[in-house]
């Protein structure tokens, strides 16, 4: 199918990361891609797989009425070498673990993650996290991981702001993930007779780009 | 046909009722019995879950695993879990018996290795023991997450769990009986047997 889209308001993504109880953040997190709290920097500010809960209070001041609130939830994560190559992360970027992930691999290579297809092979495991900026090789950050998208804590997203699908999605289906015609990661509707894992849910259809 | 994946290429879902917590206190080894673990009176209630967070470095397990969370779950062992098929470190067990209306309200929570004592083995409600159960002790059980090698003295990164032969890289995994015992496989096509976690590479490595 042909790539589509649908605004980050549809998609409520099920965290299928390990890791069952995420933390109140200790820091000030009102902006998510600050370095202050460990975003996008050379040396990990918190351990990998690390995660947050946040409240998305989804009122006029914070992404405008016509948005949800409720809780969202972030990953600390680790680009992989070649993530500003082709396809190349950005805030509303889906990602999944980089390269192939073997007997006896680095132990934080489940955690090591890239936006384009062509380099992972896991690109239909579920196991997906959406930039929240545009990453740097090899760099530290958070990553929206499940719940409501996180809109009022990322500066970078809007009400408008867009997830890669494949034209597959209906309103009230469960997702899962997929290669894009683009070579990069794009939620799809739940394939009939599937055996992957899902990752979310989408509210309504997405459009055709 | 029978199989292996090693403890890493598997990360658990956790389907057992409640949410984790921190352990009330720093914890090093899983299968002490300071912490509970094998003991024929329980110390926690049953269902109680612990996370906590495999550092996997060198000073743990090496550099080669995962790292990342990990839950435990505390269970009572069936009276006859050191029967063939025995409870041991890596083996996966399932609750034990027949849940029927009326059950005893702790039977969720007793399990077993053996399928031949069990009707539940496909129920989505799987752990896999850290070392092996004396009949009817309590203990701790992995439950969710990335395999929890450094906190268990009995698991090492060459520790397998049983397959089918089925599981590719990237599927999501359900359970299936293999021989006397719980095994993983890949999950089926249309099934209606929930999934209980991932493979990250093919069985046999």
């Amino acid at each position: 199918m042909a790539d589509a889209t649908i605004t980050v308001q549809g998609v409520i993504l099920k965290d299928n990361w390990p890791g069952a109880t995420p933390i109140r953040p200790p820091v000030d997190y009102s902006d998510m891609t600050a370095a202050s709290v460990g975003h996008n920097l050379v040396a990990p500010l918190w351990d990998l797989g690390t995660k947050w809960e946040v409240y998305c209070k989804g009122d006029s001041t914070y992404g405008g009425v016509g948005y949800n609130l409720g809780w969202s939830r972030f990953i600390y994560l680790k680009a992989a070498a070649d993530m500003a190559t082709a396809v190349a992360g950005a805030v509303s970027v889906l990602v999944v673990p980089d390269g192939t992930l073997a007997a006896g691999m680095a132990g934080d290579g489940l955690y090591t993650v890239v936006g384009s297809s062509a380099r992972t092979t896991h690109e239909e495991m579920s196991v997906v996290a959406m930039c929240i900026s545009t990453p740097t090789n090899s760099y530290y950050g958070w990553y929206w991981c499940g719940g409501v998208c996180p809109v009022e804590y990322v500066p970078g997203l809007t009400t408008a702001s867009t997830l890669v699908t494949d034209d597959s999605l209906v309103a009230s289906c469960e997702l899962s993930t997929v290669a894009s015609t683009a070579t990069g990661i794009a939620l799809r509707a739940q394939p009939t007779a599937a055996q992957e894992a899902g990752c979310g849910f989408a509210l309504y259809a997405d459009t055709a780009a | 046909m029978a199989d292996t994946l090693t403890v890493q290429g598997l990360i658990l879902h956790d389907n057992w009722p409640g949410t984790p917590t921190p352990p009330p206190f720093p914890v090093v080894n899983m299968e002490a019995a300071a912490i509970g673990h094998n003991i024929v009176a329980p110390m926690w209630k049953l269902g109680t879950k612990w996370e906590l967070y495999c550092k996997g470095d060198a000073a743990s397990v090496g550099v080669a695993y995962n790292i990342g969370w990990s839950t435990f779950i505390y269970l009572k062992a069936a009276p006859d879990i050191e029967t063939a098929t025995a409870g041991a470190a890596t083996v996966l067990c399932v609750p034990d018996a027949t849940l029927g209306a009326g059950a005893a309200a702790n039977l969720l929570y007793v399990v077993v290795a053996d399928i031949s004592n069990t009707t539940h083995e496909n129920s989505g409600l799987v752990v896999m023991c850290l070392s092996a159960p004396t009949n009817s002790y309590y203990g701790w059980y992995w439950c969710g997450g990335v395999c929890p090698v450094e906190y268990c003295p009995s698991l090492t990164t060459a520790s397998t769990v049983i397959t089918d032969g089925s599981v590719v890289a990237s599927c999501e995994v359900s359970t299936i009986i293999d021989s006397d015992t719980v095994g993983l496989r890949a999950q089926a096509t249309n099934s209606q047997t929930p999934g209980v976690g991932y493979a990250l590479y093919v069985d046999g490595t």
